[in-house]
Formats: C-alpha cells, structure tokens, sequence
C-alpha cells in the first residue's frame, strides 16, 4: 500500500514539474543580477534587487500593501455576504427560488468586460468612480461566493438541522454554530479562489484606480512582460510568496471539512 | 421545508434567513442585475453616444458580422474540448491528491501556481514552449520532424486548450477536494458494511455526492474558459490566427472602440445561450441528484 | 434520531468558533474601510450623472445637422476639465495663465500618465510617476471610454494620443466645431494658418478638432551633390512631386550617377507611409466597409519590390560618402529648411491623387470638445487661448503651428540652436512659412489602421507574406477592425 502511495506520488510529481518551472525560473531569475537587459546569461547571485524593492523604493511595498487591502476588504465582505446568502438559499423555500439562483449563475457566468461597464456607471452614480470601493463593493456581492457555498451546504444531511430545530435552537444558532463549520472545506475553496481572483485584479483596477499611489501590485507587473529585469522578477516573487504561504495554510482547513463521523468519534 | 407550522409563524423563526438572502440579493441586485438589464437599452440604439433607437438592427448585424460567427464557433470548439478533458484530469487528481493523504498537501498548491503568477509570466512561459523555435520544436527538429507555427497556424487551438487546462486543473481541484472532503465518511462506512469494492464506492458514493460539485465546476470552468483570453492575449495581441479568434477579442475591442452597442447585443445572444446551457445542466443536475439520493 | 442529537451537542460543544475572532474581522473591516476611503473628491464636482447627461444628446444630434448655431462668447465663469494622455508642462501654463486671466475661470488638466517609469528619489521616501511602464494606451483608451459612456468624460480631450478617432467622430463623441470658428472673428487669415482648419475638416466640412501645432511633413527631399553631379533632377518651377514620379527621379539619378556610393537609403519608410494612407482611405464608416484600391496597392508593393535592388549599402562606405537620391526625412521643418539654405538638398512637397499635401502625424497636438460636455462654450475659449499668440510663443510649447506668430517664435527658438544669423532666420521663417501655408490635407490618425497597416506592411517586406497576401490580410484585418 505505501509502495503504491509512493509511486503514485513519483507520478503526480514529474507531472507536476511543468506547472512549478514558471515559478521556479521567476524565483532564481529574482537572485540573478542584471547585467544589460536581455542577457541574465551570467551566474550571479544577488539581492540588490530585493533590496531595491523592498527597502530603497517604496513604491513597491505601498504597491503590495494597496493589493493586500482591496484583497482583505474583498475577502471579508464577500465571505460574510457568500455564507449568509448561500445559507439563505438553502435554508428557505419559496416560489422562484431556483429561478433567482438561475439569474445568480447566469450573471456570474458573464465575461468581465461585460459587466465592467455597468459597474462603471453604478460607480459614478455613487461616485465612488475614483475610489477603491468601485472595486470592493462589486466584489462584495458577486456571485461567485453564493454559488459555491450553496452547492456545499446542498449535501449536507437534513438530519441535522432537524435536530437542531427539535432542540429549539434558532436559525442564527445554526448557521454558526453548525453551517459553518460543516462547510468548512467550502469556505477555505472560498477564500483560496477569492484570494487568487483579486489578488490578480487587472482590468478593475485600471478603470476604476486614477493615482499613483493607489495601484495594486498586480498592475504593475502585468505590465512589465517586455523589460524583464531582475526587480520585476523580484517584485513577482514579492507577490506570489504571501498568496502561496496563504494558500498552504487554507489548504489545511480544506481538508478538515468536518464530516459527521469525525465529530462522532470524538 | 423542515417544519410545517402556519405561514406568520414560518417567517418569523425564518426571519434569520430571510435577512441573510436579501443582504445577498440587494447586492447582488443593485451591482450586477440591475445594471445589466438596464444596459439592454444599449443594444436597441444606434450607437451609445448618439442614443437613436434602432429596433433589432444590431442584433441583424451581428448575425451578419463575419468576426462574431468566427468568434462564437472558436469559442465553441474551444468550450467542446477544454471543459471536459480539465475536469477529468482535475477529478483524477483530486482523488489521487486525497488518497496520498499528507504527501498529497503539497500538489494541491503546486497546481494552483498558474493562477497566481503574473499573466505577462505565464504568456513568457508558454512562448518559450511553444515559438517557432521553442522547446517544443526543438525537440521535433532534434528528431526530425518540422515543427509547424503552433500561435499562428490551426494548431493554435491545441496551444490554447493545453493552456487552459494547465492554467485551470488547481483551481477545479480546490473545488473537487472541497467536494470530496465535504462527503462525510459516514457513507463511505456505510458502503463498506454493503460490502462495496472501490468501482462501486466510487459509483455511488462518490459520483452521487460530488454531483453539486460536478456542477459547480462545471460552470467555474465556463467562467474561467472566457478568462484564457489574458493570455492569449499577451501571447497574439488583438489579432491571433484565425483558428483562436475568441468571442473574447471580439468583446474586448468592441469595447475598446466605444462599440457598446455591438457588444451588449452579442452579450445577450451570448446569454441566451449561455441559459440554455445552464437549464440543460440545472436539469441534469436536478435528475441525478435525485435519481441517486434514492 | 437521538444520535443526531448527541451529534448536534458535541459539535456545539466542541466547534464553538472564537468570538475574538469575529471582533478581530470586525475591527479590520472597519479599518480597511477607513483606510480604502478615497481622498480625492472629484465624484463631488461634477454631479453630472448618466439622466443628467441623456436630456443633451438629441442636441447634438441637432447641432450637427442644421449647423445653424452661432457661438456667442459666454461669461467667462465656471469649470472646465481637460483629458490628456502624459504630461505637458505647456498646458499647465497655459491652465494657469487662463485662470490668471480669467480668475472666476477653474481648469483642471487630467493626466493619466505622468512619468515615463517609476522615479524613485534619492532620499527613496518620494516617487512620482502614475503609471509603471510598459502598455498604457489600452488602459488609457479602457478608462476614457468608460468615462465616455457614462457621460462624464473630461470636457476637453486630446485628439492626437492614439484613440480610435475614426470610429469616435463617426459615433459623434466630438462636438462640430465649425460654428465656433465662424464666430470667432479673431481667429482669421491675418494671424492664423487657416488652411490647416481647413485641412482638419471632413469631406462634409466639419470640424471636431481643434488643431494647435502641425508641421509641414512629410516632405521628400533630394541630395543637392547627386543632381548637380547627374543633372537629373525636378525643375526649379516643380514643389512637389507624387510617390511615383519621385522614384522615377531617384531611380533617374541612381543610374546616370558614378558615384559608387549613392543607393536608397529606405524604400521601407516611404512605402509603408504610403501603405497606410491607402489603408486608411479604404475604410468607409458610413457603409461599414472596407473599400480598399487593391490595384494601387498591388503597383505599389511591386514597386518595393523594385526598389530592393537599390538598397544595399556600399560596402565600406564613409558615412559622409554615401549618398541617397530622395527620402522622407524625419526632422524638424526648421532642419530641413537649414539644409535646403546651406545648399545639401533640394526640398519638394508630398502630393497625393494629384494635390493634396499631407500633414505628419508625429507633429500635431489637436484637442476635440466631447460632445457630452456642457460648458462647451467655455471649452471652445480655452481652446481659442491655447491657439493665440500668448500661448503658442511659450518656450515650451510643442511644434506650435496654428498661429503665425507661434510658428515665428518657434523657427527662431529651433533656428539659434543652429546658430543663424537674423538673415538666415528670416529666410528659414520664409521657408517654413511657404510650406506650413500649402497644408491642405490631415492625414487621419486612427492609430489602430496605422498599427495594422504597418504590422501587414513589415510582414511583407520581412518576406513572410507575397504582396496578394499581404493584401488579402490587410483587407481581412480592416474588415475586422471595422466589424469589431
């Protein structure tokens, strides 16, 4: 059994080498000094280039704490209002339920650039249009988020929240103190997926962001593709190392999805 | 419903619920819904500076626009081969990620690498692969066999779904696993006391319970399928070969030169499509999940 | 059901989530609210939402057909707002020095890019810079036409920063500007290049845009050393000459000269330029078709062709050896003009289906009054201001043209970098002055034909595509650039 494991994971791990080299080459391209630009053909180490970023420009750290932010702000709000919504979903009964939650996907399913505009316009009626809350108020109540958890909170056994009822327990109660944490693993997918999504913003920001000082970090280097110097490679790996720590520690909480058995065994 | 009791009384003990839905709704309502209704308008004027109402011409020039019936069969084809192919591959190795346990932690953040790299890095990345003289084609030449254009040939296609699966297999994993951790272990018990093998846990247990995810996914990767233009786009500019010509670059440089009308008309043919594609899943999902609760 | 009861305690018991946590997520929303919350407060302004702005458009509608608007100057009081793509430190000047002169005047100048890169100070606690490098101008083109569609789009726009423009005055998002200038007396032929007005206008005579500088090129010059050595050359009466009959010419020149080091320095550049003119004629916005000269562009890349055997540099040649019939010189008219008085070249005017002189892209600064705006009569005075004599001799205005005595003050600023003599100067001002005053047509600037038209044109001349299919390709990308 653990030979067959083993090898399993032999497999999964060549495989998984074409998905690791991008991030590996940004990674020691981020230790390589620039010579001219173009050739990183010399070996070097360095961390000039850390230094720059981090210490000598502050640009860059004021870049990464503006992605930090409209992330957290989106993160929190959109958890918050996917949880309830998704519960409120589940939980009700009503005539044209399915039909709202149709509208849900089919919204959701939409391209980008489409609800853009109308974001646009909501924005500038509030004006908000220059303001990071163009961005995180929409992100807020996307879809998405309901989606996801609606369709966790779907299989869960009935059974429960009878038991709940019976003992007279409200639905606030329920929702906290058994929703939730049985749809733990969801809420970790969530907040994994959510990160990553605004983490990468691009095409909100550049509508919405007018100054300087407010660009998320995202944009700069979704720019830099043609001068590929070593602190845009440094700067790359400034922003991909927190999402990956985050990811791996949301990725424990994806496992520990509590099951009923779990709980019983206790 | 769980309970039957009188309908004052069902919303008051609802009355938590029901806040916790319209806190979604309003939301959801005033940012995305409302919006996009209200930008219907657009598709039946002239243009959207000169607001003259036009009828139906706009939806007559799309069907007889040459870039969007391109656009509309490319994306087709490409929906027709990437969707499935990733979600196979993504199931398969979010079991295998499972069955390993702890050692399988780490994959998990490796396949997900994609979607946190910068755009302009990935499209670097598969360049190197995929140029004219890249890795690839070195390795045909090495063997003896030319190596055709893969951006700018019917080959570009091939390209592309490579990419989107590569770029999509972490997200759909974190979706299957949440899934597959989320069925509890009581059924798989309960299965073995049948005396259930493992084709048959897998066709009943798993398959069954996974269905919400099933759809999910399904529809993550529909949304996600529309988001590989990023890349595309880095890699051809706003004019690739014929073959990879997407609805996307049609949306995105309609939109560039102000064309909101086109682009709201193909967006509504876009979602009617799009609808019946979600009723025939909505209903698929409906019949199995009832079929197999049983 | 007793289990599932047990079940529910435990769980209870055991899942109680932290309530320090909730407080804790609390007080970081609240935090990050405060700290998202925008300082800048120009939503305030302009309370000129979407409703607001619809009541106006039929007006425009109006404006552009009966044309019978007379402009009257308005009360010089209230606000105006100015879109440009970098920044320019003259139009700063000029925002102050209006509102200097008109103090209940407010003029603010938007820029959306300013800064090549990132500056980083030396104290590293500054930086200024908008934008980091790289591709901007779909950005800037993202957010100006969101800002457009939602009707609060700046009042005035800069027209010559690579927007769409074709597509954009055809939609009409530029106001006709054509009874603003009737009615305006001062802006007549006495101080004024009325002729480049004119140029800017439409084959319908409208105006939507307001031009400030132009510069008198392309301009197709011939070496001085080669006609008087071969003799062959155009005659003294002749200003200017088409694309053909200048090859003519040269290839004339290239075989009675001796010189074993004369050849075409780039046919590329005069081809290309040409190319893309075609380009831009076949696209007809009215029909939404594409209707290029396929025979004149087949005669015209044969004629690259052609040319190819007399581009090759001379082996070993000093570079002040080597000698080049004609070209299209891409320099300032001022240092043209030196070279034509110091006797190097021979200086002729570009002519295009028999007269028409085009004005170089690369030299103009136009703005356009979006058709949205409602302090358009303002606008059309800060326009008025940026032409008049006050503005245009700043030092640090750009290629200024419109006015002649910006075009004066210009020559004389470009000219003593040269070193010349006032009896130079007076004659290099003669110079540009007769060619600035020739401009009869605008060359349109729809930057996405000339990306197009150059991308097919360098396939072609790289030897990737036949000219047919250069052709084929050109067509089928104008095709979608127009059904896009």
């Amino acid at each position: 059994m653990k030979r067959k494991k083993i090898g399993l994971f032999m497999i999964i791990f060549c495989i998984s080498l074409i998905w690791l080299i991008p991030l590996v080459t940004t990674i020691v391209n981020s230790f390589t000094p620039v010579i001219s630009q173009g050739t990183i053909s010399e070996k070097g180490f360095s961390l000039e280039q850390y230094k720059e970023i981090l210490v000598q420009s502050p640009i860059y750290l004021n870049m990464f704490w503006n992605s930090v932010g409209i992330t957290l702000a989106v993160l929190i709000g959109s958890i918050i209002v996917a949880t309830l919504g998704a519960y409120g979903f589940t939980t009700l009964n009503f005539k044209g339920k399915e039909l709202l939650f149709f509208v849900y996907i089919v919204v959701m399913l939409l391209p980008l650039q489409v609800t853009l505009m109308p974001n646009y316009m909501v924005a500038s009626k509030l004006h908000i249009e220059d303001s990071y809350w163009a961005i995180i108020l929409p992100a807020i109540f996307n879809p998405f988020g309901v989606f996801v958890l609606r369709q966790q909170m779907k299989s869960l056994p009935r059974e429960c929240f009878e038991a709940a009822m019976m003992d007279g327990a409200g639905h606030p109660h329920i929702f906290y103190y058994i929703t939730l944490p049985m749809v733990k693993s969801g809420i970790a997918a969530l907040i994994m997926l959510q990160v990553i999504e605004y983490w990468n913003i691009i095409d909100q920001a550049i509508i919405f962001i007018k100054k300087a000082d407010q660009y998320p970090l995202s944009i700069f280097l979704a720019r830099i593709n043609n001068e590929a110097s070593g602190v845009s490679f440094a700067a790359a790996t400034f922003y991909i190392i927190p999402v990956l720590a985050l990811l791996s520690y949301g990725h424990e909480y994806l496992k520990e999805g509590i099951g009923l058995m779990n709980v019983r065994e206790k | 419903m769980l309970y039957k009791k009188k309908d004052k009384n069902k919303i008051k003990t609802n009355i938590f619920p029901i806040i916790a839905l319209f806190s979604s709704i309003v939301g959801f309502a005033f940012f995305y819904l409302i919006p996009f209704v209200v930008s219907l308008v657009y598709a039946f004027t002239k243009n959207p500076i000169q607001f003259k109402f036009v009828g139906f011409r706009n939806f007559i020039d799309l069907f007889h626009n040459k870039f969007f019936i391109l656009g509309l069969k490319n994306t087709f084809i490409f929906m027709v081969f990437a969707i499935p192919i990733s979600m196979i591959t993504s199931l398969l190795l979010s079991m295998a990620i499972k069955k390993l346990g702890r050692l399988g932690n780490i994959f998990t953040i490796i396949f997900l690498i994609p979607l946190i790299l910068p755009s302009a890095s990935i499209a670097r990345f598969w360049m190197q692969i995929f140029d004219n003289n890249g890795a690839i084609n070195s390795i045909l030449k090495y063997i003896g066999i030319e190596g055709p254009m893969w951006f700018s040939s019917k080959y570009a296609m091939v390209v592309l779904v490579i990419i989107y699966i590569w770029k999509n297999i972490g997200y759909n994993t974190v979706l299957f696993l949440a899934g597959l951790y989320g069925i509890p272990k009581e059924y798989y018990n309960c299965a073995d006391v049948f005396g259930a093998n493992n084709r048959q846990k897998f066709y009943h247990v798993t398959m069954v319970y996974l269905t919400p995810s099933f759809f999910l996914i399904f529809i993550m990767s529909f949304v996600n399928s529309f988001k590989i233009f990023r890349e595309v786009y880095f890699i051809q500019g706003s004019h690739p070969h014929e073959s990879i010509y997407l609805l996307q670059h049609f949306v995105n440089s309609t939109l560039l030169s102000l064309h909101y009308h086109k682009l709201v008309s193909a967006v509504y043919i876009l979602t009617i499509i799009i609808v019946a594609i979600v009723i025939r899943t909505f209903t698929l999902e409906n019949y199995y999940a009832k079929n197999l609760m049983d | 059901m007793k289990a599932r009861k047990e079940v529910y305690y435990i769980m209870k018991r055991k899942l109680r989530l932290r309530e320090s946590y909730l407080y804790l997520i609390i007080i970081i929303m609240i935090f990050s609210m405060t700290a998202c919350k925008s300082k800048n407060n120009r939503g305030e302004k302009d309370k000129s939402p979407v409703e607001e702005n619809s009541g106006d458009l039929g007006a425009v509608d109006e404006s552009g057909e009966k044309g019978k608007k007379v402009y009257i100057k308005p009360e010089m009081k209230g606000e105006i707002s100015i879109n440009v793509y970098d920044n320019a430190e003259w139009l700063e000047t000029a925002a102050k020095l209006f509102t200097d002169k008109y103090p209940e005047m407010k003029v603010n100048v938007h820029v959306f890019y300013n800064g090549t890169d990132i500056n980083i100070s030396e104290n590293g606690s500054e930086y200024s810079g908008s934008r980091p490098a790289g591709e901007t101008r779909e950005d800037y083109i993202a957010q100006l036409n969101n800002q457009l569609l939602s009707g609060n789009a700046d009042d005035i726009i800069l027209t010559s920063t690579g927007l769409a423009l074709g597509k954009l005055i055809h939609m009409g998002v530029f106001e006709d500007l054509s009874h603003y200038l009737e009615g305006s007396e001062e802006i007549n032929s006495d101080h004024y290049y009325m002729n480049i007005f004119d140029a800017y206008r439409t084959k319908k005579g409208k105006l939507y845009q307001m031009p400030l500088a132009a510069t008198a090129i392309p301009l197709i010059t011939f070496d001085k050393t080669l006609i008087n050595e071969t003799g062959i050359g155009p005659g003294e009466e002749i200003k200017s000459l088409s694309l053909r009959e200048a090859l003519n010419l040269g290839k004339d020149i290239y075989h009675a000269s001796e010189s074993m080091t004369i050849y075409f320095e780039d046919p590329r550049s005069l081809i290309g330029n040409y190319f893309t003119k075609i380009a831009v004629a076949g696209i007809d916005y009215e029909a939404n078709k594409v209707v290029v000269n396929k025979e004149e562009l087949l005669e015209l890349l044969s004629i690259y062709d052609e040319l190819k055997d007399y581009d090759a540099p001379p082996m070993g040649a000093a570079y002040d050896e080597v000698h080049v019939p004609f070209k299209i010189p891409y320099q300032s008219d001022v240092e043209i003009a030196i070279r034509e008085l110091e006797g190097e070249i021979k200086t002729l005017q570009y002519k295009h289906d028999g007269e028409e002189v085009y004005l170089s892209p690369y030299y103009s600064v136009d703005f356009g009054i979006n058709s949205k705006s409602k302090n358009k009569e303002l606008s059309w005075e800060f326009l008025k201001f940026l032409a008049s004599e006050e503005i245009q001799t700043l030092p640090s205005f750009p290629n200024a043209g419109i006015n002649k005595k910006g075009l004066e003050a210009r020559v004389r600023g470009k000219a003593s970098e040269y070193n010349q003599n006032e009896d130079k100067i007076k004659q290099i001002i003669g110079l540009v002055d007769g060619w600035t005053s020739q401009i009869t047509a605008y060359k349109d600037e729809d930057t996405d034909i000339i990306q197009i038209s150059e991308s097919v044109f360098n396939d072609f001349a790289e030897g990737n595509l036949t000219s047919q299919e250069a052709i084929d390709k050109l067509i089928h990308l104008l095709e979608q650039y127009i059904s896009e």
